[in-house]
């Protein structure tokens, strides 16, 4: 495997392993472009241009409506838990900012958003957003962007942006913990509440929005790790397993899906399909 | 005054003036064709109805205003949405005991 190469974007740092020079500046080109488009901190992006016309109709690009559709999906397949309509809660909660920004708020936090799923209608390109929705895909864009690059490498090689890893050919994988596993096929994603986490009126805010109650979600863990056929699929998981609490591990369990979890003590459980695809390619 | 009743009174009025003239015999297979021809020209009107029907039927799915001249198709989300919506997002990748040094690494972000 070549060079790893390293650049920043979506208020991360992206590695790219695999790439050829040109291969290296279309993925490139490809962040700064969903960058440009998804992000609530670039005064023009398309994403802030859609929640400032939220309440009346909207002709988005193709590339957006796309992104959303996923969202979408996404929403639909965790039943709510990740959610594409939480920007309000975001900011109520004090991520109204770049996150390198964000410091210690003496002010406390707005007052909570639930959910607005339903004032959310998209039909083709045409987008209708109820006044009161502000739309977030972060939950989508970064790991969505992660399969999209590796897709851009011919050969074997990875792409990992801020922890949100896919991986084309085996690639050996560190976890948080110290723990390392050989990811064989598809994406690893982790979503916690250690690192995006600040405080607002003295409280500790994070930026995994409980949908039901419109503020940073009370978990017992602080990680969860998902491995998924794609790197998407992975980080969607990893939320909605952190969303669910003690009930996580289960429901990943139901899908079929591998999840290590590590709570604040640094305790960690994986659940029985984690164990089992570890025991089952242990010779392989 | 139907036939039978004709031919009765005929033959009372001849039994009074001269010797009874025996009538033609009551032709039964002339009978029997008229119930045929009746036959036929009742299944003939039936069907005839159906077909009118039937033509009514169809002439009126393709010229009246409120009939649809195309399949319907229901008012529904456009079928690429539906696709990718139902495209299953949670699916499993492979995880095997590391048997090396950690090449990259999974983190929150």
């Amino acid at each position: 495997m070549s060079a790893i190469r390293r650049f920043h974007a979506m208020g991360c740092e992206v590695l790219l392993a695999g790439a050829t020079d040109d291969e290296a500046g279309k993925v490139e080109q490809l962040f700064a472009r969903r960058e440009q488009m998804f992000s609530r901190f670039v005064a023009d992006s398309e994403l802030n241009y859609v929640n400032e016309n939220a309440g009346q109709p909207t002709l988005v690009s193709a590339d957006f409506a796309a992104m959303l559709e996923l969202a979408l999906a996404a929403a639909e397949q965790t039943h709510g838990l990740v959610d594409p309509t939480l920007g309000r809660a975001l900011e109520a909660a004090g991520y109204d900012r770049d996150f390198t920004l964000l410091g210690n708020d003496p002010q406390p936090a707005g007052p909570a958003a639930t959910s607005r799923l339903r004032g959310l209608h998209l039909f083709g390109r045409a987008l209708m957003l109820s006044p009161d929705v502000r739309l977030d895909l972060n939950g989508v864009v970064k790991a969505q962007s992660v399969d999209n690059a590796l897709a851009l490498l011919a050969g074997d090689g990875y792409v990992s942006a801020g922890g949100d890893l896919a991986a084309r050919g085996e690639l050996s994988v560190g976890l948080p913990g110290g723990d390392a596993v050989q990811l064989l096929a598809g994406g690893l994603a982790t979503s916690g509440r250690d690192r995006r986490c600040w405080r607002r009126g003295g409280e500790l805010q994070h930026h995994l929005i409980d949908p039901g109650t419109g503020r940073p979600a009370c978990s017992p863990w602080e990680q969860v790790t998902v491995c998924g056929r794609s790197c998407l699929g992975a980080d969607v998981a990893a939320k909605a397993a952190f969303l669910l609490g003690r009930d996580g591990p289960d429901w990943l369990d139901a899908h079929n899906l591998p999840g290590r979890f590590r709570t604040p003590a640094g305790e960690t459980v994986a659940n029985v399909s984690w164990r089992s695809s570890l025991r089952e390619h242990a010779c392989t | 005054m139907s036939r039978r009743k004709k031919r009765h009174t005929h033959t009372r009025h001849g039994a009074a003036t001269a010797a009874p003239v025996p009538g033609p015999p009551p032709s039964k297979p002339r009978i029997a064709a008229a119930h045929r021809r009746a036959t036929l020209a009742k299944a003939g009107t039936v069907c005839l109805a159906i077909v009118g029907f039937g033509a009514a039927f169809a002439f009126s799915r393709v010229t009246y205003a409120g009939h649809s001249k195309k399949p319907l198709h229901p008012l529904a989300a456009p079928p690429r949405y539906i696709r990718i919506v139902r495209q299953n997002l949670l699916q499993a990748g492979i995880v095997a005991p590391a048997q090396a040094p950690p090449g990259a690494a999974t983190s929150s972000s």
